[in-house]
């Protein structure tokens, strides 16, 4: 079966240096794809690039075999819901109103949302457990509640993809959780391809079939968690000695990044060797 | 001041209702300001000539039909595109203090409008408006190249070379000001803070058709400003062509503020608080932003108008002097009552 989204020889740069050099990548069908990386290492760009709101200098990208820059944007926005990564307070509109923003490629110019595009924001709004907040004043509301409305706008677009771009950084432990297995559950359901830019190793490998490893605007690693999650790479990639375990419910593997030692100081640094009790650090696949 | 909306999403019947609300409200307004004046008329009798149960005296007649009337329907549609652009504008350019005269236009318009008075309008052979629409024309075509890069605008760089041109224009026509004849001093002034007095029926025909379709335009892009306003990635993300919105709206903007403005000269305010009390009434979405920012600047300067006209009767005040005396403090008290703009 084609690839969902393939991005083919992408080179883009925003003036100066290059961001993405020359990057290779396909989306397949139905897939959890994490995108994980250092700062600056180009997933938001790469990300943007594979939206279409970026155009490559050189290379491009397919959208089901189309050229993505020969398409409208309104016929990307129904094949390609976005989560952004931090919106700001978005004033003069209630929730309801952001939702139904998502339904504007649905939509002709003078066009009012229907009673249909009215139902199916307030099933995503119920569905990423806003429902109650539908009324409410969008400057009014947390980071976290903000987050989880803007999942709900993308979720109204009822795209077969879902682009997440650190949807989890304002959440909670809770939100971050339930955000998760809401992903999961959609994923299952809706049989969604979601391509998610993480910062959280450990969040990426519960959820994600395959991770592709960015550094410095190249592909350093693509594959299943178990095959990319190395202590080799994590120190390449990251610049940290990680103990690799295994999450004791999913199975999946799981980073503990080793606090740096002030070698040469005669102390260890605060909180090292401080956990006797602890079922014992034992090392990973390695 | 709570918001006058209480649903939670914007529906046609609601845009419906404010728009007819608005509109007899427009309506009731025009009745009172070709009312007032130095010879009052009631509407009691002019509701009886228009129903023919009375015949107009020939004098009061020319003093509706050939004075009054077209002065306050012109006052009513520059009202209506002024507050309607700037509507559109703070959207575009994401500022809440973006109005129609940021870009340079005004002072555009009225350096092309003091040369043709005080260089005299025969040198070119043109009137003072056709000077000060090619003024607002140019300035708006030098600005946009001069913060353009490879075809592609930036909506900051925009606004602050908007700012910096206005800032020279201003120097230019400080220059033309104090060049001018003791007997031409007034006329100028009068220009520069608007000058309703020469209303006649072609340019009424004019700035109404301009109105009109500028009004469907910008309607018609109601959903896409909305985005818009959030910034560019979301608007694309969710479907709006950016670039190509935007270079039409602030062409078909500017072009209508320079058409606005050369006819009537520089009415400040209006673009600027009409929107923002939209907004805290009624929510920032623009399909009901858009048709109400326009009922409501025709209101609003109207009344003004009608102030300008009566408080040192027989004499006038330039109605920019009304519109920020009496739309600074209103607009104060609003923002300290607790709107949310």
């Amino acid at each position: 079966m084609r690839p969902v989204v393939e991005v083919q020889g992408v080179w883009f740069s925003y003036g100066r240096e290059w961001i993405l050099k020359g990057m290779d990548l396909e989306v397949v069908a139905g897939e959890i794809l994490g995108v994980v990386g250092p700062n600056a290492s180009g997933k938001t760009t790469l990300l943007g690039v594979m939206q279409g709101i970026l155009e490559p200098q050189r290379g491009k990208v397919l959208l089901h075999g189309q050229e993505m820059r020969k398409l409208r944007r309104k016929e990307v926005a129904r094949q390609i819901a976005v989560v952004p990564q931090d919106s700001g307070v978005i004033r003069g509109f209630t929730v309801l109103e952001v939702v139904l923003m998502g339904r504007n490629p649905f939509l002709g110019p003078f066009s009012f949302e229907s009673a249909e595009d009215r139902e199916i924001a307030m099933e995503a709004l119920v569905s990423t457990g806003c429902g109650h907040l539908w009324s409410r004043s969008m400057d009014k509301l947390s980071g976290g509640e903000r987050q989880r409305v803007l999942l709900a706008r993308a979720l109204a677009q009822r795209c077969p993809l879902l682009f997440l771009d650190e949807p989890t950084a304002h959440l909670d432990l809770r939100y971050q959780m339930e955000f998760l297995s809401l992903l999961v559950a959609l994923h299952k359901e809706r049989g969604l391809t979601i391509v998610w830019v993480s910062h959280d190793l450990n969040l990426a490998s519960m959820v994600c079939q395959r991770i592709l490893v960015l550094l410095d605007g190249r592909k350093r690693a693509l594959g299943p968690p178990r095959e990319i999650m190395t202590q080799e790479i994590i120190w390449e990639v990251f610049g940290v000695h990680a103990i690799l375990d295994y999450h004791p419910q999913t199975g999946s593997p799981r980073v503990t990044p080793e606090l740096p030692v002030h070698r040469g100081s005669g102390e260890e640094a605060p909180g090292v060797g401080k956990a006797p009790e602890s079922p014992g650090r034992w090392r990973g696949s390695d | 001041m709570t918001a006058l909306k209480k649903a939670p999403a914007v529906t046609a019947s609601f845009v419906l209702v404010c728009c007819i609300l608005g509109a007899v409200a427009v309506g009731m307004t025009i009745l009172f300001a070709i009312c007032i004046g130095p010879t009052p008329l009631s509407p009691g009798k002019m509701i009886s000539w228009v129903m023919g149960q009375e015949v107009p005296d020939p004098t009061e007649r020319t003093i509706l039909m050939e004075i009054r009337l077209p002065r306050v329907l012109l006052t009513g549609l520059v009202g209506a595109l002024l507050s309607v652009c700037g509507a559109v504008l703070q959207a575009l350019l994401m500022n809440p203090l973006a109005e129609p005269f940021v870009l340079g236009i005004s002072s555009g318009a009225a350096l092309g409008a003091l040369s043709s008075m005080v260089l005299g309008a025969g040198l070119w052979s043109m009137g003072t408006s056709t000077a000060a629409f090619l003024g607002a024309v140019g300035t708006i075509v030098l600005v946009l190249a001069l913060a353009g890069e490879r075809g592609r605008v930036n909506m900051t760089r925009l606004l602050l070379t908007g700012v910096i041109v206005n800032a020279f224009f201003t120097s230019m026509i400080m220059l033309l000001v104090s060049l001018s004849r003791t007997e031409q001093l007034h006329s100028v002034l009068f220009w520069l803070y608007g000058d309703l007095s020469g209303a006649r029926y072609d340019q009424i025909w004019l700035m109404g058709a301009s109105c009109l379709g500028g009004l469907v335009l910008f309607f018609g892009h109601a959903r896409a400003l909305n985005l818009m306003g959030l910034g560019e990635q979301v608007a694309e993300q969710l479907g709006v062509q950016v670039r190509r919105s935007r270079t039409l709206l602030i062409g078909v903007t500017s072009l209508l503020t320079a058409l606005a403005v050369s006819s009537t000269g520089l009415i400040g305010f209006v673009g600027l608080i009409v929107p923002h009390l939209m907004r805290m009434a009624l929510g920032a979405d623009h399909r009901v932003l858009i048709p109400t920012s326009a009922l409501g600047g025709a209101i609003f300067l109207i009344i003004a108008d009608a102030l300008a006209r009566t408080i040192v009767s027989p004499s006038e005040v330039p109605v920019g002097v009304i519109t920020a005396a009496l739309g600074a403090p209103f607009f104060i008290l609003l923002l300290r009552a607790g709107g949310n703009t």
